[in-house]
């Protein structure tokens, strides 16, 4: 029969072992992950970042530890609304926004964020998500461009179009009045 | 440089420490030197019949008490660093630290954070109690006790910076904060080390 004393060393290894494996999980789900996330404090000064988000702002693995997430925001005004919305919401899902790399360069994002809450909904952290679209931010541009230079040119080509219809009927009532005179002429001569 | 008796007398205390510690250790070594650097930290350990090898610690598993203040000796010994290097390297390891990150509860009010500081202790080590004495939100200021926690003064130094540095976390950017060990149990012969932490914002 396990004593007491056994049975509480035993539960304390077995979750110290739960532990280890659940560390190793959760640094390989940070260097796998491949959509730019942290955590911040809950005045969002930055814990942790993954591989992807590092990668995304061009910042060294832990550079960015213990500085305030404000240092990626491109136009703070905004940065500090959608914060400020966030702290009253608690959660914020696919928000545009400018965010700015180490080199400061733009970067066009969703963000998305959810409070961690103790039991008095007091929010001691957040988790941040970052989906990079300057890409197809800047695909859907170009190709509004050429929509707008299509629309242009088909305006164009439409409109001459008609003028050639038009152009052919004049012809074509020129030619009756040749006719016509041609015809007088004949009759008068 | 430390000797024999010494190592016998920090081999004698009872305890355990989190893995993470020596995780942030070696994370400093490297940011500052190189994976040689870190080498010659773990030949002085072997030297001292240590067997602490930084890349084969567990963050969150248990090691004996002894190593903590081994692990900073030998850095500081074979590195040829002083106090405030230690310093630089305990304000380094809560940005790091793996327990930080998962359980430390960096609340804004300094109420609540200074009710969660004895947890935050006893999520590292299994010995030694750290108390919130006065807290002053006026005067921005408090004083924390760690009490039967007395190993070597290396330790008072890398404290120093790693409560400098917690706290820190929890003010805003622009908050100036410092920690100041105001009595320790080697020079004042206090049965407690005190340190007086301050902030600005």
């Amino acid at each position: 029969m396990e004593t007491t004393k056994n049975l509480y060393q035993r539960r304390e290894r077995e979750l110290v072992e739960d532990i280890v494996v659940l560390e190793k999980a959760i640094k390989n789900f940070w260097e796998i992950l491949p959509i730019p996330a942290c955590t911040t404090s809950p005045i969002f000064i930055i814990l942790e970042t993954g591989k992807s988000f590092d990668t995304l702002f061009n910042y060294k693995k832990d550079e960015l530890i213990g500085e305030t997430l404000k240092k990626v925001s491109f136009d703070k005004n905004n940065f500090e609304a959608l914060l400020d919305n966030l702290s009253i919401k608690r959660k914020v899902s696919n928000i545009e926004i400018a965010l700015k790399a180490k080199d400061g360069d733009k970067i066009l994002a969703l963000v998305s964020a959810i409070a961690q809450e103790d039991d008095d909904r007091e929010a001691f952290s957040y988790l941040f998500s970052f989906v990079d679209v300057t890409l197809i931010k800047k695909t859907e541009e170009e190709l509004q461009e050429k929509v707008v230079a299509l629309e242009k040119f088909q305006k164009i080509a439409i409109g001459r179009e008609l003028k050639m219809v038009e152009l052919k009927e004049a012809l074509g009532r020129s030619h009756e009045e040749v006719k016509k005179l041609i015809r007088q002429l004949a009759e008068k001569n | 440089m430390i000797n024999q008796k010494e190592i016998q007398d920090i081999l004698k205390k009872q305890g355990d420490v989190r893995g993470a510690v020596f995780q942030t250790d070696a994370n400093y070594v490297l940011k500052k030197g190189s994976q040689g650097d870190l080498l010659k930290v773990e030949n002085l350990l072997k030297e001292w019949n240590v067997g602490l090898q930084f890349k084969d610690v567990e963050a969150m598993g248990w090691y004996p008490i002894s190593w903590r203040t081994f692990s900073l000796l030998a850095i500081k010994e074979a590195l040829g660093w002083d106090d405030i290097q230690i310093r630089e390297m305990g304000k380094n390891a809560p940005n790091v630290s793996i327990i930080v990150k998962l359980f430390f509860k960096l609340f804004p009010d300094i109420k609540k954070f200074a009710q969660q500081i004895p947890n935050y202790w006893r999520k590292h080590y299994t010995v030694g109690e750290l108390e919130v004495g006065e807290l002053d939100k006026d005067r921005q200021t408090m004083v924390i006790y760690l009490k039967n926690f007395s190993f070597h003064p290396v330790l008072c130094r890398y404290l120093e910076g790693y409560f400098e540095q917690a706290t820190k976390l929890t003010r805003p950017e622009d908050s100036v904060v410092t920690a100041k060990e105001i009595q320790c149990s080697f020079n004042d012969n206090t049965p407690y080390e005190a340190y007086q932490l301050s902030w600005t914002k």
